[in-house]
């Protein structure tokens, strides 16, 4: 399936982009140990934190894609971590801009069940020292990292460690690249075109699954669906089931 | 606060003007003055004077935050169960006025007319999800204790019926007792009275004995507490030598909070 093979394009040209400025770092996820958990009580308030990304008053930007084309993922780095701006333990006492993108490799037949799969692994991520909040469908993510766990050398790189790994133990994940942004809120403002693609063909696919509403007319999303093939058979398959439920009374 | 395990629940209700949102602040100041604890303050009095007592200022309740979301519902933008408890834990979070090893939330007025039972259900367990966050949650409730039970927690550890000296105040905090004993209006391990600005041990123990209400403490009348009333500022100032101060340690010594 190639619902995001095109975004996943651009989101290669941004990085590349960056990089040619000097801006990024590839940090290998089994450089890092695995962090504990939170055992008790993981809220971190004002006065505890080390550092925070994406605060409600900054930039931030949150989305997931995926692809079963290897190639787009090997560009992205499977089972790396680019980070483009600085890493925690660089930025004491600073609200950074932020942004996390998480790009898949795997075999998703059902794309729908597939994206409400993995959604919940990106939400369960529960690491000591770590608090975040995150709205998938504003694309915000805000997170703070306590100055204790920044003490005991917390990084962006245990972030998506254990991201990478909670991915993999997916049947149908076969690979995982990780991009934090923390350098500016231009630069996480250069991500809002691709990450608004990438909303509304995830609204699509929702849409239409959820509603099983195929009025192409009255629909807002139409132009999305004109746009990418792969919504296209999404739909032509969910008709599909319509019909043959519905001669099999 | 010794063997008690985390995320100590205590919900202070009782009639308007007795002293509730007093007693709460002097309870929030101790349990900060810790220092070793997570205080989650919910202000789900409509009069929100808990945030003035705390000395914080009120940006966003979780009234305004629920309008918000009925508004998105209504213009069709809904998203499933998971989308809209994900967007309410983080505008809950950001509603949350820090301070000192504390956090506060008002719940704001009563919600206008109209049935978005999901929505209420789901802030409810937005916050009760936070509050297992904190170690301890102060709840200042208002007289209508169903009100705690439908937004803000279905149950609580500690009741504190306050009662000021009034006969009044009395035969409210008698109704309460009968609303959570009878038909479970909240669900709580441990419920007792606490009368404030009582002059004296024996105007206590006159009122105790004319009552089936199981006594915990009493708080003194306090000047104090008066001039900080009238000069509008906030409680949690107040002197440790207060004797409202005092009983309110007393209070939670009584509750295992403090040794």
């Amino acid at each position: 399936m190639g619902l995001f093979n095109e975004t996943i394009k651009d989101l290669e040209a941004y990085i590349q982009k960056k990089e040619d400025k000097g801006k990024i770092r590839i940090i290998k996820h089994d450089d890092y140990e695995d962090w504990p958990s939170s055992n008790t009580s993981n809220i971190i308030l004002k006065e505890d934190i080390g550092v925070e990304l994406g605060n409600p008053e900054m930039a931030s930007d949150s989305f997931m894609v995926w692809t079963e084309d290897l190639e787009s993922l090997e560009k992205i780095r499977s089972g790396m971590i680019t980070l483009v701006g600085p890493d925690l333990v660089e930025s004491w006492g600073k609200s950074l801009p932020f942004a996390q993108i998480l790009v898949l490799k795997g075999h998703f037949e059902d794309e729908y069940e597939c994206y409400r799969r993995l959604i919940n692994i990106e939400r369960d991520i529960d690491l000591d020292g770590y608090m975040f909040r995150a709205v998938p469908q504003r694309r915000r993510i805000w997170s703070r990292v306590s100055k204790e766990a920044l003490e005991k050398g917390f990084s962006l790189g245990n972030i998506g460690k254990t991201l990478i790994d909670k991915f993999k133990k997916e049947d149908s994940v076969d690979a995982v690249g990780v991009i934090f942004v923390t350098s500016t809120t231009k630069d996480v403002k250069e991500l809002e075109d691709i990450s608004n693609r990438v909303q509304r063909r995830v609204g699509a696919m929702n849409k239409m699954v959820e509603e099983m509403s195929f009025d192409c007319n009255s629909c807002e999303y139409s132009d999305v669906c004109d746009e990418v093939r792969d919504l296209r058979k999404i739909r032509r398959k969910l008709q599909e089931t319509e019909v043959r439920v519905t001669r099999n009374g | 606060m010794g063997d008690r395990r985390r995320g100590e629940i205590i919900a202070v209700c009782g009639k308007g003007g007795v002293g509730k949102t007093a007693i709460t602040a002097m309870m929030t100041k101790l349990l900060v003055g810790r220092g070793d604890l997570k205080i989650l303050a919910i202000d789900a009095d409509p009069a929100v004077g808990l945030a003035s007592a705390l000395g914080v200022e009120v940006k966003k309740t979780i009234n305004d935050i629920r309008d918000d979301l009925i508004d998105t519902v209504k213009e069709g933008k809904r998203g499933d169960k998971y989308e809209m408890a994900a967007m309410l834990d983080y505008e809950v979070f950001k509603a949350l006025e820090e301070g000192s090893n504390f956090a506060f939330l008002a719940i704001g007025r009563p919600e206008s007319a109209g049935c978005y039972c999901q929505v209420n259900s789901l802030l409810k367990e937005v916050i009760e999800s936070l509050s297992k966050s904190f170690d301890v949650v102060l709840i200042d409730g208002e007289a209508g204790i169903e009100q705690i039970n439908r937004r803000v927690m279905r149950s609580v550890d500690d009741l504190l019926l306050i009662s000021d000296t009034s006969a009044k105040g009395i035969n409210v905090v008698s109704s309460i007792k009968r609303l959570v004993e009878n038909e479970k209006a909240v669900e709580c391990e441990r419920m007792g009275l606490v009368i404030n600005r009582a002059r004296n041990k024996e105007e206590v123990d006159e009122i105790v004995a004319n009552s089936s209400l199981n006594l915990l403490e009493w708080v003194p009348e306090d000047d104090m507490v008066r001039e900080y009333d009238f000069n509008g500022k906030p409680i949690i100032d107040l002197s440790d030598t207060s004797p409202s101060i005092i009983a309110a340690r007393r209070i939670l010594k009584t509750l295992g909070m403090l040794a």
